[in-house]
């Protein structure tokens, strides 16, 4: 009980960590700290062999985005307007109230574990208002694995199959190639 | 050997392998002849089930197992093998004929291969993982170098990336049902989820607004393949999941949503297509207008809705090419294509203007034309049964032949040179042979359309 309601603080934490940071090392660091707990998650159901998988495959994919934002021209940080970083964040937190509030009868559709609905939920809530309320290719990009993230918990929760695992990581692995591919074009671009 | 491997595996390598020759020209070369050697061997080889003994040389069996489960060509899923290796063969050549630089050759077979992948796997549940893979490798593929917006291919990953769980949740919530008997409740949860995985995938509205963007953003060449391509393979694997679960198929409401979401994108892609100046966001209301139509062909829920459902792919398998090539060769000439340009456009280039304007005509079904027979057919049955999507139909298309009569109304406005109407080159042959084509298909449209009807294969419980 309370191992699960700490990896709920801590992926909570890691998504607003995401939201309020100005530096794209310390938003990949909330990311990265995501796959791991999606790793503790899933050790409590699934053989480490198979679930480390989802941890390398997802740390690979980060250390890609990582490479491709460090060879951009621009590194300076993004300047955030507090007001925004606010805002994003009041978002989230009504989201995860809402999910609290509906988790419990999504929970009679999928019979899995409520903690990792919960986080699922609230992983790929997070994923979603980031690629909303974004137009930047990075924030897009880690909203769409935040997302991925959350719906992995809840998928690998019901079902464990070594060729969608497989399937998986080679989506986060394709996702972090392209983000790359258009770092770099815009990259090109500004030359 | 087995037909997974000859026609997604090998490909794939032959990718890998044209990627390391240098000459862009031999490279080319090497794509259409490999791709046309895919397509003959379709031909020559036969495909035996799981467990037949190879009676002939040339007999191969249908399975590939992986990972603990398989992927499954059989005979009559040729027919899905040669649609892919002959849009493979012909893109090649027409992307050799205007001289463009694309990233669909090589890597085209690599994007067809996933999709066959998709289709062919068993179970079909995790289809939507393999295509979310293509979508993915496809994004390379529309991104151009010099574009500076990317907008709508950035959306175009989001929504394709967003219906993959809602697709694989409801396949679980599908296969469940099939074990334990289902509630009607059940029956609604696994609907929605599914519903809103093919809203996201087939970009219904609101989740459409990428595709006009996507193809303003890239050459037509490029996006035209990838989105043609999906889109029937798409319709496909919602055809199989359709087929595949008894309670799903005898549930009325979701073949009442498809006729009304397909209603909705009839009269969306029309208005769109009707108010668009800009040819290239036309051609991306065209395919939602089109998809619409297929989404009410699927509606009709029976045997006579699926024999239309393949017509209908099909007269867009020939029109719509067509339209991507003139539009690419025309976008080689001016820089933007709209309305008011195109007469001067068509006086320049008179065979390619006038592919443009049968291609559109054909797919507005006009009589005489490949989309013609289907429309028609499709007319017959709203009338029948439900009068007011027929009425919101003939609208949608009364829009979009009032936009093709516009097109022909500037054209005929100028006057065109003999001189450019004779002009040889290799563009001018290519596009003259399509034109050809494209009018004998109109002239002789069940002999065109008939191949197709080997589609509804995949959806046989719906035909039973």
């Amino acid at each position: 009980m309370f191992l699960n309601n700490l990896l709920i603080i801590f992926t909570l934490g890691a998504i607003s960590w995401m939201f309020v940071s100005s530096d794209w090392r310390m938003r990949l660091a909330g990311l990265s700290s995501l796959y791991l707990i999606e790793l503790i998650i899933l050790l409590q159901i699934w053989p480490i062999a198979l679930a480390s998988v989802k941890l390398i495959s997802g740390w690979m994919g980060i250390a890609l985005v990582g490479t491709a934002k460090l060879n951009e021209n621009n590194l300076s940080k993004l300047k955030r307007i507090p007001s925004v970083t606010i805002f994003k964040l009041l978002m989230a937190f009504l989201v995860w109230m809402v999910i609290s509030a509906v988790a419990p009868s999504i929970n009679d559709w999928i019979p899995i574990s409520f903690t990792n609905l919960y986080i699922g939920l609230a992983t790929m809530s997070g994923g979603i208002l980031m690629i909303g309320l974004s137009e930047d290719p990075f924030e897009i990009v880690l909203g769409l694995l935040s997302f991925l993230v959350g719906f992995d918990i809840i998928y690998s929760s019901l079902e464990g199959s070594a060729l969608v695992t497989g399937f998986f990581a080679l989506i986060i692995i394709l996702i972090c190639l392209i983000s790359a591919y258009f770092f770099t074009d815009e990259f090109s671009r500004r030359d | 050997m087995n037909a997974p491997f000859l026609w997604i595996i090998i490909p794939t390598f032959v990718s890998i392998f044209l990627l390391t020759i240098r000459n862009s020209r031999i490279r080319i070369i090497g794509y259409v002849a490999s791709s046309a050697v895919f397509v003959l061997l379709t031909l020559i080889i036969n495909i035996s089930q799981i467990g037949d003994e190879n009676l002939l040389p040339f007999e191969i069996s249908s399975s590939l197992n992986m990972l603990g489960r398989s992927f499954v060509l059989r005979e009559e899923d040729k027919l899905l093998v040669q649609i892919i290796f002959i849009i493979n063969t012909l893109w090649g050549i027409a992307i050799f004929v205007f001289n463009k630089k694309s990233l669909i050759i090589p890597f085209g077979f690599v994007f067809s291969g996933f999709i066959l992948a998709a289709v062919s796997v068993d179970p079909f549940l995790y289809s939507a993982l393999i295509i979310e893979i293509a979508v993915i490798l496809s994004i390379p593929l529309i991104v151009g170098k010099l574009k500076n917006k990317n907008t709508g291919i950035i959306r175009y990953l989001i929504y394709q990336t967003l219906a993959m769980p809602f697709i694989l949740l409801a396949g679980w919530f599908l296969a469940g049902g099939e074990i334990i008997p289902v509630t009607q409740e059940q029956l609604i949860q696994a609907s929605l989820l599914l519903g809103l995985g093919f809203v996201f995938w087939l970009a219904i509205f609101p989740f459409h607004s990428w595709v006009p963007m996507v193809f303003e953003e890239s050459d037509p060449i490029n996006s035209g393949y990838i989105l043609i391509i999906l889109q029937t393979f798409s319709f496909i694997i919602i055809n199989k999941y359709i087929s595949g679960f008894a309670w799903l198929r005898n549930f009325a409401v979701f073949f009442q949503a498809f006729r009304f979401l397909g209603i909705i994108m009839v009269v969306y892609g029309a208005v769109g297509y009707f108010f668009q100046k800009k040819v290239l966001k036309m051609i991306g209301y065209e395919l939602l207008y089109s998809t619409g139509v297929i989404l009410i062909a699927i509606g009709f829920s029976n045997t006579r809705g699926i024999g239309l459902f393949t017509s209908l792919i099909g007269s867009r398998l020939f029109a719509f090419p067509m339209l991507i090539w003139s539009t690419s060769y025309l976008g080689k000439k001016v820089d933007n294509i709209s309305l008011i340009n195109s007469g001067e456009i068509v006086k320049k280039e008179p065979i390619t203007g006038t592919l443009f304007i049968y291609s559109l005509l054909s797919l507005a079904g006009m009589p005489l034309t490949i989309g013609f027979p289907p429309l028609q057919t499709m007319y017959q049955y709203l009338a029948m049964d439900y009068v007011y999507i027929l009425i919101l139909l003939l609208i949608g298309t009364g829009l979009k032949t009032i936009m093709v009569f516009k097109f022909i109304r500037n054209i005929l406005k100028t006057e065109i040179r003999l001189r450019n109407l004779l002009v040889i080159n290799r563009e001018n042959i290519f596009l003259f042979s399509c034109l050809i084509l494209l009018i004998i298909v109109g002239l002789f449209p069940k002999v065109a359309l008939e191949p197709f009807i080997n589609l509804s294969q995949s959806s046989e419980m719906l035909l039973k």
